[in-house]
């Protein structure tokens, strides 16, 4: 399962940068983390006295989790504006550089 | 005789408070320490000096005026480099932050401060607590002052090693997996994570909130309950904090030993540990056994899974909580001129140090779409089940003892190449994390070599009173406060 992650679309999902030369360092240590993490699949509760995992209730199903829909933005207000170091700001947006 | 910075600070903090010495001339003391000793062992990233002179100055004049002072009058205490004290960087041991200074106090600190203790410096850690070593760190690592070539544990390696090389008292740290009991352990000193909600994590920057902690470390148990007192608390700011009653005490040998408490012996754990470590471990069991206490043989089924069930969740959240450091409210100084926007943002968070990219990819993947299932959803109902086996021991024993680290102290960078080594140090402290209850590790002993060998003690929620009791116990056995490395 760990093998043949796309680390190069997980940076950009990211907004990490990892030089091309250390990504198959990278790649090696997610898979070799990735196993570790597969020992989840292995689980038993065998000499457990708390018996069945889907005895547990959680007060929201994993399963149903809501749509990830945007919400109303937020109003911009100068105590928004303060928090922010760039001087580059108009009507409570960022103005972003030239391309 | 002693000199003063050997001295626990209760003694030193009576001494101001009856005019034998003053608050200044002990923070002077302290001061020369440092300057001395830590270019050695490398545990302090910034220092706090001139305001600490300022402010012990001001302590003297309120004991010549006969105004009452607070529990820690005078005390120099150490801030892990994660926690925020206003007007003094803040870098997470991190190149991203290296800059940062927060504009406010940690509810800690303001706590520390009311009580006139006195910040004194910012202690190295692995960069955003993400380490067993404190070797992670863009300040370089810290040196365990019993072996110079020596890992001093982590991540809260400064506030554990700067303890034990008696350049201050008391110190701050955190714990997210055992960070720590860790390097209390590897250092021969006494650090305690409290039970999560019982301590603000207010100005504490985030890794992974769920599981993190701060908590106090000092040389002695009585120092230690004084700080934990001070911090101690409800906090407004905090809403996971608890309103309860915090006043933690130091009982008399004889009154602790009525107590009977039974206590849950995790011998498979001590199986597993390096030879020394299980020997010496068996050797606090016995002694508490000979105190009157009921030692029974006990395990955690499900501690096999733990580690990957704390991994998953540890690494989802630090995905989501370093997802903040975007350069433009925090970070150092850099001009997104010239840049498209999301290639500013990638470029000034190259910054990371490969640890932290390490964790932020594994987070990110562990809860995207097609994996959510497979890893956090499952890691989530194992931490409950985890959290469930220790209702069920907590209603047979009073605590459960284990060692806190599987290992000995070992040599620098002989283990960083390796995450998945590194992360099975943790196997034995994360449990109480993951269920959220207080542990504390005690120094247990000196290894052939002279290496610390540090016991670990877990209690039920809010069963930091017996923790203590059981540390009172040991102290008095051991005298383990009279255990100090020669640099």
């Amino acid at each position: 399962m760990a093998k043949g992650i796309d680390i190069k679309k997980l940076c950009d999902l990211t907004k990490l940068e990892i030089p091309e030369q250390n990504m198959t360092e990278i790649s090696r240590k997610m898979e070799e983390v990735l196993l570790m993490f597969d020992k989840l699949d292995e689980f038993t509760s065998e000499g457990s006295e708390v018996k069945i995992l889907e005895d547990l209730k959680f007060e929201l199903a994993f399963e149903n989790l809501r749509e990830d829909k945007p919400g109303p933005t937020l109003e911009s207000s100068e105590g928004l504006q303060a928090k922010f170091k760039l001087k580059n700001l108009k009507d409570g947006f960022i103005l972003g550089p030239r391309i | 005789m002693k000199s003063l910075h050997e001295l626990p600070a209760c003694v030193v903090s009576r001494k101001i408070k009856e005019q034998e010495i003053t608050a200044e001339e002990y923070i002077s003391t302290i001061i020369e320490r440092i300057r001395q000793v830590d270019h050695k062992i490398n545990s302090f990233i910034s220092n706090n000096f001139e305001s600490a002179l300022s402010k012990s100055r001001t302590i003297d004049k309120k004991i010549k005026e006969g105004l009452n002072t607070g529990l820690l009058a005078g005390i120099p205490v150490g801030i892990k480099d994660n926690i925020s004290v206003q007007g003094l960087k803040n870098t997470c041991a991190s190149r991203m932050l290296s800059e940062y200074i927060p504009p406010y106090n940690a509810t800690v600190v303001s706590k520390i401060e009311a009580q006139d203790g006195i910040v004194i410096g910012k202690l190295n850690m692995d960069e955003f607590g993400m380490g067993t070593t404190s070797e992670y760190s863009a300040f370089g690592p810290v040196r365990n002052p019993w072996n110079l070539g020596y890992v001093a544990g982590g991540s809260s390696g400064g506030s554990a090693a700067s303890v034990a090389s008696l350049q201050i008292p008391l110190s701050l740290g955190s714990d997210t997996g055992g960070s720590i009991r860790c390097p209390s352990s590897f250092c021969s000193v006494i650090g305690i994570k409290p039970t999560y909600g019982s301590v603000s994590r207010n100005g504490l920057i985030s890794y992974s909130n769920s599981l993190e902690q701060i908590g106090p470390i000092a040389r002695t148990i009585y120092d230690l309950v004084t700080l934990l007192n001070v911090i101690s608390g409800v906090d407004p700011k905090d809403n996971t904090t608890l309103p309860k009653n915090y006043e933690y005490k130091t009982d008399h040998v004889d009154h602790i030993l009525k107590k009977k408490y039974k206590i849950g012996v995790l011998n498979d754990l001590i199986d597993d540990s390096e030879t020394e470590v299980a020997e010496n471990t068996r050797k606090k069991v016995k002694q508490l056994k000979d105190r009157g206490c009921e030692m029974e043989d006990t395990r955690i089924p499900l501690s096999n899974y733990a580690l990957a069930s704390y991994y998953v969740i540890a690494t989802a959240e630090a995905s989501s909580n370093l997802s903040r450091f975007d350069n433009l409210r925090y970070g150092y100084q850099g001009s997104p001129e010239g840049y498209e926007w999301n290639s500013y943002f990638s470029e000034s968070r190259s910054k990371f140090g490969d640890e932290v990219k390490l964790r932020i990819l594994l987070g990110s993947y562990v809860l995207s779409a097609g994996y959510f299932g497979k890893y956090y959803a499952k890691a989530q109902k194992l931490r409950s089940m985890i959290k469930r086996e220790f209702d069920i021991l907590f209603n047979k024993y009073d605590i459960l003892l284990l060692p806190t680290m599987p290992v000995l102290p070992f040599r620098l960078g002989e283990k960083t190449l390796q995450p998945i080594e590194n992360y099975n140090l943790d196997v034995y402290t994360i449990l109480a994390n993951l269920a959220g209850i207080p542990a504390i590790s005690i120094p247990g002993g000196l290894s052939k070599e002279g290496f610390p060998i540090g016991v670990q003690l877990i209690a039920n929620a809010f069963g930091e009173q017996k923790l203590i009791d059981v540390a009172v116990l040991l102290e008095n056995i051991e005298g383990f406060e009279t255990w100090i490395p020669k640099i």
